[in-house]
Parts: structure tokens; C-alpha cells; sequence
């Protein structure tokens, strides 16, 4: 039910003498019942970014807009927002039914209709059987499920989220995340998350910012962060098994790559070459990051790219086969069971020219190609 | 006999000798010489202790000054109690900040609570002179009494003007009880009530009181106990007076013993605040729920 927009926004904390810059720059915007995930690890600043949001970080500069109206200067409980909290932030002295009726209680709505929509959002999370509970009587996995029903059920413009189902286990994790969405999605809710589990952001965001350092990375849904990263971090943070990046040496032209080892080599001991029929970025010749996707390895025989064997795991529905190509080692995934291959074992593999991504040796960002498919 | 082999975990009486001697001599002794003194009377004819019986108990129940100094003390203990818990916490409230300067506050406020209560009694008996004090000075200002009107000697007011002694020193004790409590809240529940749009007062009633009760409980315990012993302020500003118009129980026991020599009696009614304390104090925990 509301657009957000965030606009250069910056935040510096200053602990002693020292500032430290939690967000810098951030820009985003969601649209009108848009479900956004802040993505990164711990000390990114996305945890920061959601308090800001919500009216607890004053920023050091940038602005906040929620439908075109700025409300950054706003108190917490002006600016139409639910928050769910990390450490769900009950109230203590009240029953969970109290807890999520709470808000609504704050709006003088009839008792009748706070019931009924207690009952409902509890019904959603599973929960039904403790609303007479107090928190301190309910586990760590229904204290968050409380937590995310006091947000969900005040079908405010803007949710947002602080790592919601980190204490659910994986089965009723699934389930709520489904039900959640589900929910968002019939009262055209927009929602602001952060988690640190991809699988979550993948799952249940419409689009993901991946965020490092402070920095937004990238912003955009999964299919864009897979396929098309914007830097060597999201590249590598992004996928399961992250995408294989090596050191390359490309010649002019970009008709020849020759593969130099992991991105951090120094020693330039060529590994192999690839052939990229002019699918390769127009780039003076020199040095280059490469990534490719595990899955789009392909193992053939009578591949150029030779390599040995080192594990091969069979997860049911796909093999991860771990090759090292003489110092540089890459992970295939095969959806096919690729039974016959063994330890030690002498393979070729085949980088597909369309799947091969190309990064700045200098600053990581992704280089567009020259044909202007794939990359940017 | 070697002094380490006396000293052994074996002979547990030697460590525990020291503590039971102290504890013998100025605890249990008094309390069962008292009992024993309350069953007698100190003839001063005969110069010794005569058996009366029950004749203590029976009157003091029948005195009325007793009666008079108990609700005295009764009205002074909940009427500080009542204005140091709401100061103390409303205080609190205010300089529970991280600011600039509030550490120093916080510091200044604790000053009333190094001066003797004896002091304090000096103190505020000169304030509230009706001719030069300042406190007289303020209050006729303010028209809340009339100009010249005598704070300590009039009956009416007298026992308000010993109060206002006690509220100031021991208000800051209550702050700094409150301030503690405050310091260990959970932050994030009050900022998920700020986002869920709870005003202040909700946040106050719903929140921060029953999530300080323990702490609030042991407060009130504690101070209501001191209050109900109140003897220095009464004793330093008014000897009770005007009249017997701030009278309090453990005052009239003092006059009983050392001005009237009745050590039975005095006996008797330190015994009767002892019991009702006690009765008093442990309904209180039950009911409050503290869990020690």
C-alpha cells in the first residue's frame, strides 16, 4: 500500500573519537506492495538500514519517503510503519494475546473486531494455542512468531522485518515464510526485510539489495544477481555453490583468455586458455576477473580445459564435482548423476563463451560485453 | 594444640565462634532481655524489675497517646512513602539520559543522602523558621501558608514540616533505586510500542511499571520500613511537639524509657512495632510477589 524511497542515505556512528559508517550512500525505492530483502552478512548495514526506516537511526544525511512524503524528521509511530523485531522485543508484563493486540488496542478499535483479528493472524503463525501465554512462557521460535504477528496484524503501508523466522526451524520456517507472502501479498502490504540467509531473501522478496560495508551492491531480483552481477561480492555471496571466480589474462580483442588461478594469485602460472569467439568485453589486454555459475560448467572429454577430479557429491539431485584445474579449483554442478566419476580422475570442462562473466581486475565491477548480451 | 589444627574445616565452631558472640551479645540478648522486660516494670522505690504480667500489654492497648503516636506514624510513613515513590520515579524518569551533564546530576542528587538525618533536623528546623527561614519564606511567597504562620509549632502543620525534611533526604534514595531499574529495562520493547503508536502514559502503565515491580516492591519495602522507625527528624525539629502532634511510636518509646523510665513498657511497644513490622512487612511480600 506505499512506495518507499530512500535517497543517498547516509549513517555515521561516532563511538569515542571514532566514526564508524554504517550506511553510506544508499539509494532504493520499492514500489506500492513490493516485498524488498536487505541481504548481507553481519555488520553490513542493513540492520541500520531498517532502523532507520522505522524512525530509530536519525541519519547523518540522505532522506527517507514513503509515498512521496519525506519522513525521516517523523517520530517512529508517524510514519505508518510495523516493525518486527530480531530479538522480538515483546512486552513482558502483557499475554501474547495483549501483545498482538496491542496496536490496535492503541487505535481504540472494538474489542470485538481486535479479537477477531488476533485470532486470525494467530491462526496464519500457528500460534492460537498460547495467545493466553506469557512471553516468558513461550519458546524462542513462538516469541518470534508473536513478534511477526504484533507487525503483520496492523496491515500497516510499510512492514518491515528484522530477520523474522530466525528461530523457526527449517519445516515451520518454509511454511510461515509461504504464509507470510500469502498474506502480504491479499492485503497488498509492502514489506522491508533483512536476513542474512539468502534462501530467505530468495524465497520470499520480490527484489533483494545486497548490501556490504555500508554499500548497496546490488538491487534487483534473483534472476539479475545470478545472472548478471554487478561486482565480484555479489557474484561470490550470491548462489549455492557461489559462482567459481579465477584471475584471467585477457588478450586484445578478447578473442583468448588465458586463466591464471584463484582472484587473489599473483604468480601468473597460466592455468589454461579459453576460447571466447569475440564474446568476451571489448577490453585492452591485460589482467581480469572471470566468473562463471557452477551449473553452467559443462563436463565434456573432449574438453580443451583439463583438470583432475577431487571429490564428487551426489546430493540427491545433483552432483557437485570439485576439479582442480592445476592450482585453480572450480565446482561443477551436474544435474544428471555423474556416477562414473571418481577421485583423481582426469576430466575436461567446458566454460560456455554466453555464461562467461567479466569483471574489472582493478575495482571488481562487471565489464559489459562486447556483443551487449549478458553482462550490463 | 597447633593454631593451624585449630583452625581445621573439622572444628567448624572456632570460624563460626566470632559471629554467634556478636550475634549473642547484641541481637539475641536484646531481643529476649526485651521480651522479658515487657512481662516488667522497674519499680523506682525499690529500684528493681517487678513481675506485672500481662499489665504492659493489657495497657498499652488501652493507651490512647500509644494509639495516637501509632497513627502518626501510620499517616507519616504512607505520606513520604506516597511522595518520595512518585518524586523518585518521575525524577528518575527525567534524568535517565545519556546527555551532556546528566551524570553530574545524577552525582549532585546523591549529596543529600551523606548528611546525618540529625543535621538535616538542624537543618530544616532553621528553614522553616517562621521569622528567618527560607523554606517559610518560599511557602508564604507562594501563599500556600499564611504570612508568619509557625510551620513546626502549630499543630496543623507541624508534622508536614517534618516531613518535608525526610522527602528531601530520602527522595534521592528512591531515584537512584528508580534509575537502576530503569538502566536495567530491555530497550526494544519500548521501541516496538513506539512504532505501535503507544503514547507515553501507555508505555508508563502498560510497560514500564509492571516491568519494574520487583525493583519498585523492594523499594517500597525498604523505605517503608525505615519510615515507620522515624525518630531522628522528630526528635531534632519538634520532640514530638507541638503537643504530642508529632508524636511517633518509636519517638513515645524513647520518652517512655529514658524520660519516664518505664523500660517495661518501652519494652512492650518496641515489641508491638517489631510484630506489626514483621506482619505487616511479609503480607507485603506476598502480595507483591517479591522473590528474594
Amino acid at each position: 500500500m506505499a512506495a518507499l524511497e530512500l535517497r543517498a542515505v547516509s549513517k555515521t556512528y561516532r563511538v569515542g573519537d571514532r566514526e564508524i559508517l554504517a550506511v553510506d550512500d544508499l539509494s532504493l525505492s520499492a514500489g506500492d506492495g513490493e516485498i524488498i530483502g536487505l541481504l548481507g552478512s553481519s555488520g553490513c548495514g542493513k540492520t541500520t538500514t531498517l532502523r532507520a526506516i522505522a524512525g530509530f537511526v536519525q541519519l547523518t544525511a540522505g532522506r527517507i519517503a514513503i509515498d512521496g512524503n519525506d519522513i525521516h524528521n517523523l517520530p517512529p509511530a508517524r510514519r505508518g510503519v510495523a516493525m518486527a523485531f530480531e530479538g522480538y522485543a515483546l512486552y513482558p508484563p502483557l499475554r501474547i494475546r495483549e501483545n498482538i493486540g496491542f496496536s490496535l488496542l492503541r487505535e481504540r478499535r472494538p474489542g470485538g473486531e481486535i479479537r477477531r483479528a488476533v485470532r486470525e493472524i494467530a491462526a496464519l503463525l500457528d500460534i492460537e494455542d498460547i495467545l493466553d501465554h506469557y512471553p516468558a512462557f513461550a519458546s524462542a521460535g513462538q516469541q518470534q512468531r508473536t513478534s511477526l504477528a504484533r507487525a503483520l496484524i496492523r496491515r500497516a503501508p510499510l512492514t518491515l522485518l528484522d530477520e523474522p523466522m530466525s528461530q523457526l526451524d527449517p519445516q515451520l520456517r518454509a511454511q510461515v515464510r509461504t504464509r507470510v507472502k500469502e498474506y502480504l501479498a491479499a492485503h497488498r502490504l509492502s514489506a522491508v526485510f533483512v536476513t542474512h540467509d539468502q534462501n530467505e531473501a530468495i524465497s520470499l522478496a520480490d527484489r533483494i539489495a545486497v548490501m556490504e560495508q555500508g554499500r548497496l551492491q546490488q538491487f534487483g531480483t534473483v534472476g539479475e544477481l545470478k545472472n548478471r552481477p554487478n561486482n565480484l561480492f555479489v557474484a561470490g555471496f550470491i548462489g549455492e555453490p557461489p559462482m567459481n571466480l579465477m584471475a584471467a589474462e585477457v588478450e586484445a580483442g578478447g578473442a583468448r583468455v588465458k586463466l591464471l588461478g584463484e582472484t587473489d594469485n599473483r604468480a601468473a602460472a597460466a592455468v589454461g586458455e579459453l576460447r571466447l569467439n569475440g564474446a568476451a568485453p571489448a577490453l585492452d589486454a591485460g589482467r581480469a576477473h572471470i566468473g562463471i555459475r557452477p551449473h553452467q560448467v559443462v563436463l565434456a572429454d573432449d574438453a580443451p580445459l583439463r583438470g583432475r577430479v577431487i571429490s564428487n557429491q551426489w546430493l540427491g539431485d545433483q552432483s557437485h564435482v570439485l576439479v582442480d584445474l592445476g592450482g585453480l579449483r572450480i565446482v561443477v554442478v551436474s544435474a544428471g548423476r555423474v556416477r562414473d566419476l571418481r577421485k583423481g580422475e582426469n576430466i575436461g570442462v567446458n566454460f560456455p563463451p554466453d555464461a562467461v562473466i567479466f569483471f574489472s581486475a582493478k575495482d571488481g565491477t562487471a565489464l559489459p560485453r562486447a556483443g551487449g548480451h549478458g553482462g550490463e | 594444640m597447633k593454631l593451624v589444627s585449630v583452625f581445621s574445616p573439622e572444628r567448624p565452631w572456632v570460624w563460626l565462634a566470632p559471629l554467634v558472640a556478636v550475634l549473642a551479645v547484641f541481637t539475641l540478648f536484646p531481643f529476649f532481655y526485651n521480651i522479658y522486660l515487657s512481662f516488667h516494670e522497674f519499680n523506682s522505690f525499690r529500684r528493681t524489675l517487678v513481675f506485672v504480667g500481662f499489665d504492659n500489654w493489657k495497657g498499652m492497648f488501652e493507651d490512647a497517646k500509644m494509639w495516637r503516636a501509632f497513627s502518626v506514624t501510620l499517616i507519616y510513613m504512607t505520606v513520604c512513602l506516597s511522595v518520595q515513590f512518585v518524586l523518585g520515579l518521575g525524577l528518575a524518569l527525567l534524568i535517565n539520559a545519556d546527555g551532556r551533564g546528566y551524570h553530574l546530576i545524577r552525582s549532585l542528587l546523591l549529596l543529600p543522602l551523606v548528611v546525618p538525618p540529625a543535621v538535616v533536623g538542624m537543618m530544616f528546623l532553621l528553614m522553616e523558621d517562621s521569622q528567618f527561614g527560607v523554606l517559610s519564606w518560599m511557602l508564604q511567597s507562594l501563599n500556600l501558608i499564611a504570612a508568619g504562620a509557625p510551620l513546626l509549632t502549630s499543630s496543623k502543620t507541624a508534622l508536614v514540616g517534618v516531613m518535608l525534611a525526610d522527602i528531601w533526604q530520602w527522595t534521592p534514595f528512591m531515584v537512584l533505586i528508580m534509575l537502576a531499574g530503569l538502566h536495567a529495562l530491555p530497550k526494544e520493547p519500548f521501541e516496538a510500542a513506539l512504532v505501535d503508536g503507544a503514547r507515553f502514559r501507555h508505555m508508563l502503565f502498560h510497560l514500564m511499571l509492571p516491568m519494574l515491580r520487583p525493583i519498585i516492591a523492594v523499594a517500597l519495602l525498604i523505605r517503608g520500613i525505615d519510615l515507620f522507625r522515624v525518630f531522628d527528624y522528630v526528635f531534632v525539629m519538634t520532640s514530638g511537639g507541638p503537643g504530642i502532634a508529632t508524636q511517633t511510636l518509636s519517638f513515645y518509646t524513647w520518652k517512655q524509657s529514658f524520660s519516664f523510665v518505664k523500660w517495661g513498657y518501652a519494652a512492650t511497644l518496641s515489641l508491638f512495632s517489631l510484630v506489626f513490622l514483621i506482619v505487616v512487612a511479609h503480607a507485603f511480600i506476598r502480595a507483591a510477589k517479591v522473590r528474594w
